[in-house]
């Protein structure tokens, strides 16, 4: 327990307007120099659960533990935390180098220390050339560094990120996504932060905490979450394009394809109100066996192609690398490995345990 | 197309510009005429003889004129403080808090405007009067502050509204206390918008008349007072000079408040 102490703990957070609640029962916890990567659609909560982290929003219930200090009640300024709004807050009267020392003025640290700071921090962003601009005179990027540094300047070790890189271009984007992580490895800080897009919590995340409906959806590594999906939004918000959910019937000697004519069975046991759960890249095309589809579209990426195909009436998307010359209401020839494909129950959309049986020999 | 043509088709928009100029300027210049005369009388298109005697008359340190300027310009300054008294917090309040009746309270400092001033300003001389507060400056700067309440209280609100809230957030997070974030961080931002209200009660104030009329006269004698009795009196002369004087402040200051108010704030104005 003594490691865990110097992280965060939060328990039952909950919060309401009203009648509305926007965060329900939301228990999680961010080891120290972990980054946590709060994911969800809008209005999922995310943002109000950082917020409260954060001390900007009250709690309704529930605690909030940093470092091993209550701090659910706690103003923000001693939550011992620093965080990058969305739109970055950057106050426009104030130059890049006001900006970031801000904070420490504000503390009364010394001249020199500051001085000192504040030139390690920029030498770390790159932006020793920019301190006397004024936020107004520079590029999208720029300010996000800008507020990135204030974040850093502090030293504390938390930080909490809201959306950091939702207003950059896609390049930019994914230039800054390398250059967070790598600060945040570097400099051992704990992150918590919250995006609706997949990607950067794929690509970033030590730990995902995925949000809907203002509870906790599933949470774990990015490995964990993409390879065993708890449930049917875990399956299709992860990944690009989605896992495939193909509708299961029951048929003789076990599940088959919903509406397929050639019913051949793809599951041992139970197949009406199953959905069957397949990854893009597991579907693999075969020479001869398995299930036959017509193929309708291909969307050429470069280095592969997504070929969507229909199973019975069903659409189905599988990743075939390089291109893929299309002829379209071709006959493919559709098969998976047992241990690549998942099953949910169709109502509630749960994961079940069920055997698949191995299309591939 | 020509360039008979092209000339032709900027015809009506000249026409329409020196109508314009034509109604605004055309009082001024009269108004210079008379400043300049110190003859003029009919059935003569110009003045007779001119002159700046009457200049030296209103300028003359012991003058009415400059006692009363030096009284309007008082009054319009304490007006101001007291419009931003009020203003500043309200304005931020009716900003940033989830205030019940929000929309009422906004209405309520348009609500002076609402009525006739006349009627209204006979009762508040009335009350005044029971209070002492009849012939004092103190009276006629909460009359005019009454006036000056509406710009003050609306403009501040919107400019406090343009501001980001997550400005001030970021500001707490980094260890602000609330009146630390607010002073160096939402004021700042709100200055100009705030300026520009003031300079709105400034003018409002030094331009006011009826109120300064029933409450202030004729112990308290602004400007306007001066440039009535003057006319009054058949005095052109002094009355066009001091109407030229009250002119200045104005177009200086509109200069300047256009600069101040800014779209972002402008398009918050009564939401």
């Amino acid at each position: 327990m003594t490691v865990r102490l110097r992280g965060i703990q939060v328990e039952s957070l909950s919060k309401s307007w009203g009648n509305t609640q926007a965060v329900k029962d939301v228990t999680f916890s961010v080891e120290s120099g972990q980054f946590l990567v709060l994911l969800g659609p809008s209005g999922c909560g995310k943002s109000t659960t950082l917020r409260m982290i954060a001390g900007l929003e009250p709690v309704s219930g529930g605690s909030i533990h940093i470092g091993g200090n209550d701090v659910t009640h706690a103003p923000p300024a001693r939550r011992g935390l620093s965080m990058v709004f969305q739109s970055y807050a950057l106050f426009p009267h104030l130059n890049v180098a006001e900006n970031i020392l801000f904070g420490l003025k504000v503390r009364k640290v010394g001249r020199a220390e500051r001085d000192e700071r504040l030139k390690r921090v920029a030498d770390m962003t790159g932006l020793s050339e920019l301190l006397a601009r004024k936020p107004a005179q520079l590029s999208g990027g720029q300010r996000q560094r800008v507020a990135l540094a204030r974040a850093i300047i502090a030293e504390h070790p938390v930080c909490l990120m809201d959306e950091p890189l939702s207003n950059l271009d896609a390049k930019l984007r994914h230039e800054m996504r390398v250059e967070i992580r790598a600060l945040q490895q570097r400099l051992g800080m704990t992150v918590i932060y919250v995006t609706h897009d997949q990607v950067e919590a794929m690509s970033m995340a030590d730990k995902v905490v995925l949000m809907r409906h203002g509870r906790i959806e599933q949470q774990g590594s990015p490995e964990e979450m993409y390879a065993r999906p708890d449930t049917v939004f875990t399956a299709t918000f992860l990944g690009t394009p989605p896992m495939n959910l193909i509708e299961l019937a029951d048929g003789a000697g076990g599940a088959v394809i919903k509406g397929m004519t050639d019913a051949s069975v793809v599951a041992a046991g139970q197949g009406d109100g199953r959905l069957l759960g397949v990854r893009p890249e597991h579907v693999v095309l075969l020479d001869e066996g398995g299930l036959t589809a017509r193929a309708e579209s291909a969307d050429y990426h470069g280095a592969d192609t997504v070929v969507t195909a229909l199973l019975g009436s069903q659409r189905i998307n599988l990743r075939v690398p390089g291109r893929f010359a299309l002829e379209q209401g071709a006959e493919l020839r559709l098969g998976w490995r047992a241990e690549d494909v998942h099953f949910f129950d169709f109502e509630s959309g749960r994961r079940c345990e069920q055997d698949a049986l191995p299309r591939v020999a | 197309m020509t360039p008979l043509a092209l000339a032709l088709r900027r015809v009506p928009h000249a026409v329409i510009l020196a109508v314009l100029a034509f109604a605004i300027l055309g009082p001024i210049s009269n108004l210079l005429l008379w400043a300049f005369a110190e003859q003029w009388y009919f059935p003569y298109k110009l003045p007779v003889t001119w002159g700046t005697r009457y200049w030296e008359v209103v300028f003359r340190p012991s003058g009415d004129a400059m006692a009363s300027l030096g009284t309007s310009v008082a009054i319009a300054c304490f007006t101001v403080l007291v419009c931003l008294a009020v203003s500043v917090p309200a304005g931020y309040a009716l900003a940033r808090l989830k205030l019940p009746l929000r929309a009422l309270i906004m209405l309520a400092f348009l609500l002076p405007q609402a009525f006739p001033n006349l009627p209204v300003y006979i009762n508040v001389a009335r009350i005044f009067y029971s209070f002492d507060l009849n012939g004092t400056i103190l009276g006629v700067v909460l009359v005019h502050a009454v006036h000056g309440l509406v710009y003050s209280v609306w403009i501040t609100t919107a400019s406090f509204a343009a501001i980001d809230r997550s400005l001030e957030e970021a500001a707490r997070g980094m260890g602000a206390g609330p009146l630390r974030a607010f002073l160096t961080v939402t004021l700042p931002l709100a200055l100009p918008g705030i300026m520009a209200s003031a300079i709105f009660v400034f003018l409002e104030s030094l331009d006011e008349f009826t109120g300064t009329f029933f409450v202030g006269a004729p112990e308290v004698t602004t400007l306007p007072l001066l440039l009535y009795t003057a006319s009054m009196a058949g005095n052109y002369q002094i009355a066009s000079i001091t109407a030229l004087i009250l002119l200045v402040p104005s177009v200086l200051f509109m200069l300047v408040v256009q600069r101040f108010l800014r779209a972002d704030v402008l398009s918050k104005v009564g939401r």
